[in-house]
């Protein structure tokens, strides 16, 4: 007899279960989907919003976004960045849509030995708090203080030495109190059991005598993490409890003597439990009771699914909580494992698969500043710059600028656009004056000979800017925005360039050549210049000689030692303008001239 | 609907980019492959046997692109039985019903092109893999809706136990 079996969808993975249990509606492998009840939807994606540069200058994009958060008494999105090359980790302010990121300031430069950074935030009374998670003290980065306007670093007398820089390991916003951890004091920088309160209400207070010690400082403290009013305290293995509400009745009690946090920014918080991953998987935290296991229907100590993408380092893993749909997720790069609590008696496992591997997330909130704290709510800028008569050289172009209703605490932001090149932002700073300021672009802008040059400007205070310049694009600012002008041609390019004759000197059993060169000149220049390099690579090349440009033959330039095995160099000759802007070396035919250093004999 | 008060933001690891979380069909212009394959179904018992004879799968959709379904009878794909299931976009949400036979085809010997009968997979367990393709055909979904709603699975069961290994007892 024929039999119909349905098998809802929405059971979640089950990968541990044995043959004669087995729920037929649960799932093997199941990536890439929301679950409800009977249902598998497939899950939607993530668009870039925005990006971060290296200084807002739109030239060097960040390589790491470690942090993002919202700083609720400015109504402003945060985002922390890290850039590999300078290893520079830079602080931005974002729109709470996560468009418009604006540089603020650098947290710091990381050690060269330090690890990929972790930042957190912690917003406390009017201030947000940005720590630098390396395990390192000696590596650390200060703690910083962000009010809105200034990046300030973050000072305490602990060791009743006099202030010194503090340097927490991570912060947190517990009660009224900034919370950070993992720091003693200048003198005594690592101890990683530490955690230290700052005074109520004043986040950026500290004493040395307001302290917590959890457990011995063999394990670091990972993550403080409150959970209504008291908080949970993480190590990797252990996890205590911080009790009371102010220094009269604090304390710290162990909670749970196997489990701890894999990660320090692997726990969320979701319908009034704490959620994290341990070293053995995930579980849940509840402010009194010993943590549960959730992992079990992952079986996470058997084989993935052999194609399932690669996870990262705990590391660099961070979980987050999804409002919207419920969905606890434990990212770890590109894996993700997520937890269904549509229904939380009942939660249910699916994997995710990142189409890019992910470094943090952070909750966005809308709505309006408070008025009457640190500085209330910023308004829009009502001036603007007007450009004035550009003018230029080869190399060159000189843009002035005239203010019209500016008050001084506008930033001014010049972008140029180099020929057909994309605007780039070159200029992000407060004005220097209400009246005016003139900006020069040169060779290290990027200006080159016989180019138009397009610059624009435009105020913005916060992140927000004068009615009518909100676009990223300075194409579409008003036009008195924007000025232009087209450098001059660059010198022309000498013709005929070639060795003239060499001149052998013998020191001892030694043997040096000397060597000069002639060429025709061209129409237009002031100088000449001899380049040599050891590569045929005019940018490596340096100087040798530079002289008028009517002189059409170089000095004798070495001298090269003679030896067995000859090593050649790469000469080039090339005109300049009388402002320095070189011309192209390669434009002349015959450049660049090989030379062999035994060129004039064997030794 | 009215806008979120408040939304999740993802900060990318090996770039600069700020992404916004539950929007669009791609990761950062990446594709998402979704797929899910279900436990196994064993209706006759670890020692039985069914046939397996047929599938419904329902989807409600919005997005174009298509469903790939595959049977796998003890582990084997059921290779006569797989389905690509097309879906074209729709603005209002729409509800699709198949029904998929599950067969295995006896080939002819000399021209494996050649059916000569088909015949429903006999064996323990049954499991489904389903898959969402893009337009292309490629693993990816496309903007909109795909919900996998209930599948069920038709079966008859042909014996309660069946010959199993029976290893000589040591003596």
């Amino acid at each position: 007899m024929r039999q119909v079996q349905r098998l809802p969808f929405g059971a979640g993975l089950d990968r541990a279960t044995g043959l004669a249990l087995l729920s037929p509606d649960g799932f093997r492998d199941l990536r890439n989907v929301e679950l409800t009840e009977g249902r598998a939807i497939a899950r939607p994606g993530m668009s870039v919003q925005s990006g971060l540069s290296l200084g807002g200058l739109g030239v060097t994009p960040m390589t790491d976004v470690c942090a993002l958060g919202t700083y609720r008494e400015k109504a402003v999105g945060i985002a922390v960045g890290f850039e590999q090359a300078s290893r520079k980790l830079q602080l931005f302010t974002l729109g709470l849509t996560g468009l418009n990121p604006v540089y603020v300031a650098d947290v710091g430069t990381v050690d060269a030995a330090a690890q990929r950074p972790v930042v957190s935030l912690a917003e406390s009374y009017r201030i947000m708090a940005v720590a630098h998670g390396e395990p390192d003290s000696t590596k650390r980065l200060q703690t910083m203080i962000y009010n809105g306007t200034t990046l300030t670093g973050l000072t305490a007398d602990l060791d009743g030495a006099g202030a010194a820089a503090v340097k927490f390991r991570g912060v947190v916003s517990w009660l009224d109190y900034l919370v950070g951890w993992g720091f003693g004091s200048a003198s005594q920088p690592h101890e990683p059991h530490t955690i230290r309160v700052s005074l109520p209400t004043q986040p950026t207070v500290f004493f040395k005598t307001d302290y917590f010690l959890a457990g011995s400082p063999t394990e670091a403290v990972l993550a403080v993490a409150p959970v209504g009013s008291t908080a949970l305290v993480f190590k990797q293995t252990q996890t205590y409890r911080l009790i009371g509400t102010d220094r009269s009745d604090f304390g710290i009690v162990p909670l749970d003597a196997r489990y701890g946090l894999a990660g320090a920014r692997l726990w969320t918080h979701a319908q009034g439990a704490l959620y994290g991953w341990s070293l053995e998987g995930p579980r849940v935290w509840t402010p009194n009771g010993p943590s549960q296991d959730l992992s079990i229907p992952l079986d996470l100590s058997g084989p993935s699914p052999a194609d399932l993408v690669a996870a990262g380092e705990y590391e660099d893993a961070f979980a987050c909580y999804r409002h919207d749909v419920q969905l606890v997720e434990f990212h770890f790069g590109r894996r993700c494992y997520v937890l269904h609590l549509r229904d939380p008696s009942r939660p249910r496992w699916s994997y995710r698969e990142n189409g890019v591997e992910l470094r943090c997330a952070g909750t966005l909130y809308y709505g309006v500043a408070l008025v009457g704290g640190g500085g209330g709510t910023p308004a829009a800028p009502a001036g603007h710059p007007v450009a004035g008569s550009f003018t230029h050289t080869a190399g060159t172009v000189t843009a002035p600028y005239t203010y019209t209703g500016a008050l001084g605490d506008e930033a001014i932001e010049v972008w140029i656009k180099i020929g057909a090149g994309a605007w780039a932002m070159k200029v992000n700073r407060t004005i220097a004056n209400t009246a005016g300021e003139t900006f020069v672009f040169g060779e290290g802008d990027g200006i080159i000979p016989g180019t138009l040059i397009q610059v624009a400007a435009r105020f913005r205070r916060g992140l927000l800017f004068t009615s009518g310049y909100e676009s990223t694009n300075p194409s579409d600012w008003p036009v008195a925005a924007r000025g232009s002008a087209t450098t001059d041609a660059g010198p022309s390019a000498p013709t005929a360039v070639h060795l003239l004759d060499g001149m052998q000197t013998t020191y001892g059993p030694k043997k040096y050549n000397s060597i000069r060169f002639t060429w025709t000149a061209g129409v237009s220049g002031t100088n000449s210049q001899l380049l040599v390099a050891s590569l045929n690579d005019p940018a490596a090349a340096s100087v040798l000689w530079e002289g008028p440009i009517a002189t059409t033959t170089s000095p004798y330039v070495g001298t090269y030692l003679v030896s067995a095995t000859p090593s050649y160099r790469y000469f080039w000759v090339r005109h300049t303008m009388g402002d320095g802007t070189p011309g192209d070396p390669t434009a002349c035919a015959e450049n660049p001239i090989n030379v062999a250093d035994d060129l004039l004999g064997t030794p | 609907m009215s806008e979120p008060l408040q939304q999740l933001f993802y900060g990318r690891g090996t770039g600069p980019d700020i992404l916004l979380a539950g929007d669009g069909a791609d990761d950062g212009g990446q594709p998402i492959a979704v797929k899910a394959m279900t436990n196994p179904f064993i209706p006759a018992g670890e020692g039985g046997e069914a046939l397996f004879t047929g599938l419904w799968l329902t989807v409600t959709h919005t997005a174009a692109g298509q469903i790939r379904v595959t049977p796998f009878v003890d582990d084997v794909a059921v290779t006569d039985s797989v389905y690509v299931l097309p879906m074209t976009a729709t603005t209002n949400r729409e509800t699709l019903t198949w029904e998929l036979g599950v067969a295995v085809a006896i080939r002819d010997a000399h021209d494996a092109s050649v059916v000569l009968a088909t015949v429903a997979p006999r064996g323990t367990r049954l499991q489904v893999l389903l898959e969402l393709l893009d337009a292309e055909g490629q693993p990816a979904r496309e903007l909109g809706d795909v919900i996998f709603e209930t599948p069920s699975i038709e079966y008859e069961v042909v014996r309660e136990a069946r010959a199993a290994e029976t290893p000589a007892a040591a003596l």
